[in-house]
């Protein structure tokens, strides 16, 4: 992906060109839709979120200012629909949890949170809090460099190190009690 | 050598591919920093390996076909706008707790003698709706953020808003400090998702109607635009840091025939 032709393709999504918004939506509707599904963890929700990113990138082409590269912005723009999007999400249970649910229980709820993942890493990351989440996904699933992760989450690179470092920590100690739960239910069977 | 736990160090070395010997001489005398070291490592090659999330044939042309019915049903703001009559009856009154909010962080920095307010207008350039108060809350508030991002004054300028209807001009009421410094806290929260083009902003202000409150008395201090819908349709709202004194929160009333 050059960042050339995305930059002359944003200029023309800016004037309204719908033929440049198409081609640019083709060159970047992969990562877009993969940082969704890995901060979502749900097909669904992340295709609303790729969906609400592209709207929001075409209507707001002309804000894009050419101090970073385009798939940068982008990065930005579906990070924050995401975390918009996850909010609501919360706000929705928290309106709609019956009185008896215990909200830490995951079998209870709408069953938002984690039903539709698959594996154990990708339950683990999305039990993650929202910003070490991002930050993680960013960096090892995306390949970002720590710098790249700082600009489009608009934070200190000091910050994306920790919320990595935390990030990853959290995360194995999180696929650890995975981990034991299943050889306890293996030996529990086995019994 | 080191004897100290120092997480930064483990990450440079992460990043710098050093293998076990390597690391493990950098961190001498650190025995957690080394299985830090080796543990961030195998999550981060782990995840590294994961395959990438794709979209089914189906899904991709699914999305295309949403994103683009969306942008046919709405077109971009300047486009669709009308230019007719304005019913301001039907222009809800939800509005008057987001700009309420946004009014009520000004008058704040007036009474607070510009300490507090101030940096609220630095970090207040948002127009909420009321029930985001629980989202707000959630939202992480340890960051330092700035606006620099936040590149709206061309399109701005590009405006042209006259002085509202002055009987739509919401009187504020009596003042609670404690209720402004709260609402306070909820918009740095708001303000922690902010980018260039704002999405969370503009969902919020997808779902509340919104009127038009004041002029917009200087382009240059206007500090966020977003898409409204007003009456059914699409219109531009600004949040406007009147020289840091006041804000306002304004439709560009401009686009509108006036009663």
């Amino acid at each position: 992906m050059t960042d050339t032709r995305d930059r002359e393709l944003i200029a023309l999504v800016a004037d309204g060109d719908r033929e440049a918004f198409s081609e640019l939506m083709a060159r970047t509707e992969d990562m877009v839709f993969a940082v969704c599904m890995r901060i979502m963890g749900d097909r669904e929700a992340a295709r609303d979120a790729a969906q609400e990113t592209f709207v929001t990138l075409f209507r707001k082409a002309d804000r894009y200012k050419g101090t970073a590269a385009v798939t940068t912005w982008l990065y930005r723009v579906t990070v924050n629909t995401c975390y918009d999007q996850l909010r609501k999400a919360k706000r929705r249970r928290a309106e709609s949890l019956p009185e008896h649910v215990d909200p830490a229980d995951p079998q209870g709820g709408d069953g938002f949170i984690s039903v539709e993942l698959r594996g154990p890493v990708l339950a683990a990351l999305r039990s993650l809090p929202e910003e070490f989440r991002t930050a993680v996904v960013l960096r090892d699933i995306e390949g970002l460099a720590l710098n790249e992760v700082a600009e489009i989450l608009d934070v200190p690179v000091g910050t994306v190190k920790s919320r990595v470092f935390r990030g990853r920590k959290l995360l194995a100690r999180e696929l650890g009690n995975l981990q034991e739960g299943t050889e306890r239910l293996r030996d529990d069977g086995d019994a | 050598m080191h004897d100290y736990h120092d997480e930064a160090l483990i990450l440079d070395l992460l990043e710098m591919s050093v293998t076990d010997t390597e690391a493990e001489s950098r961190l001498d005398g650190c025995r957690q920093c080394i299985a830090d070291f080796a543990e961030q490592r195998s999550i981060a090659g782990y995840l590294g390996r994961l395959d990438p999330e794709t979209m089914t044939p189906s899904e991709r042309s699914e999305l295309r076909s949403a994103v683009f019915a969306e942008l046919a049903s709405g077109g971009t703001v300047v486009q669709m706008l009308p230019r007719r009559g304005f019913d301001w009856m039907r222009v809800g009154t939800v509005a008057a707790a987001l700009v309420g909010v946004v009014a009520v962080a000004g008058l704040f920095s007036v009474l607070s003698d510009g300490t507090d307010g101030g940096q609220a207008l630095d970090e207040a350039a948002t127009i909420t709706s009321g029930d985001d108060a629980e989202a707000s809350a959630e939202a992480p508030v340890d960051e330092e953020r700035s606006f620099e991002g936040l590149a709206v004054e061309e399109s701005a300028a590009d405006s042209a808003a006259i002085a509202a209807p002055s009987n739509l001009v919401r009187d504020l009421g009596a003042v609670d400090v404690p209720t402004f410094k709260s609402e306070l806290d909820r918009i740095r929260g708001e303000v922690t998702d902010m980018t260039e083009s704002s999405p969370v902003l503009q969902s919020d202000a997808d779902r509340v109607p919104i009127e038009c409150l004041g002029e917009l008395s200087d382009r240059g201090s206007i500090r966020a635009i977003v898409t409204a819908l007003v009456d059914g349709f699409e219109v531009e709202a600004y949040i406007d840091d009147d020289g840091g004194d006041y804000l306002y929160a304004s439709i560009d009333c401009s686009t509108y025939e006036l009663p």
